[in-house]
């Protein structure tokens, strides 16, 4: 396993615990708070530039981390994201209306979907030998 | 060369089947004596790359099949074929 595929795999599932620790937390009967989101875009942004780096330090050996199936896996992650953020906005948004769920919290677990279903599905990806 | 039925009644060349495309890259690769990982660092794709187009998971790219061909010495025909 290359540098490249190291860290994406480590950032994927730092943001994969990041969000299981939020649901089980709020499972737990704590409410989502912020601090939570700032928290995984964090992540997010770190495992971003860390990956960034490495592609700058090692620009050869990252290319097969980059090969048509990753990015084929890369795409596809994206494709997640965006599936699970409008069914997720749609879900919140009648839950608040309906239930009674504060617009702020919706907004917050909304920001945690965006932030994490792409990465979730890049790990998985990985796990599968769908991405390198 | 040795067959297998895929279709019930008739045979088809012994190949993994992919969605629409066959392939003998495993036979081809053993019979040039590579590993995975060797021929993955031959054409600039990661080893499970290779292993899921084996396996008829993944289906390449025509530049990527084309990378193998010539990696193999072998035309694309050889690696890759429609089922009918």
């Amino acid at each position: 396993m290359n540098a490249l595929t190291l860290t994406r795999l480590s950032a994927n599932l730092l943001l994969v615990f990041g969000i299981a620790a939020v649901i089980v937390s709020i499972l737990a009967g704590y409410p989502i708070e912020a601090r939570y989101i700032i928290g995984l875009g964090a992540v997010a942004v770190l495992g971003a530039v860390t990956q960034f780096a490495v592609s700058i330090i090692k620009p050869r050996a990252i290319r097969p981390s980059w090969d048509e199936q990753t990015v084929a896996s890369h795409r596809g992650s994206y494709q997640f994201g965006y599936w699970a953020a409008l069914i997720g906005f749609w879900a919140l948004f009648f839950l608040s209306q309906s239930r009674g769920v504060d617009a702020n919290e919706a907004l917050l677990w909304i920001g945690a979907v965006l932030i994490c279903a792409p990465s979730v599905w890049m790990a998985i990806a990985t796990f599968r030998g769908r991405a390198g | 060369m040795r067959t297998v039925g895929l279709d019930g009644d008739r045979d088809v060349p012994r190949a993994c089947r992919v969605k629409q495309l066959l392939t003998t890259l495993k036979d081809h690769r053993q019979k040039a004596g590579l590993t995975q990982a060797d021929l993955a660092e031959l054409v600039d794709v990661s080893r499970k790359t290779i292993n899921t187009v084996e396996n008829g998971v993944f289906v390449p790219s025509t530049i990527l099949s084309l990378k193998l061909a010539r990696a193999l010495k072998v035309t694309v025909e050889d690696l890759f074929q429609l089922p009918n």
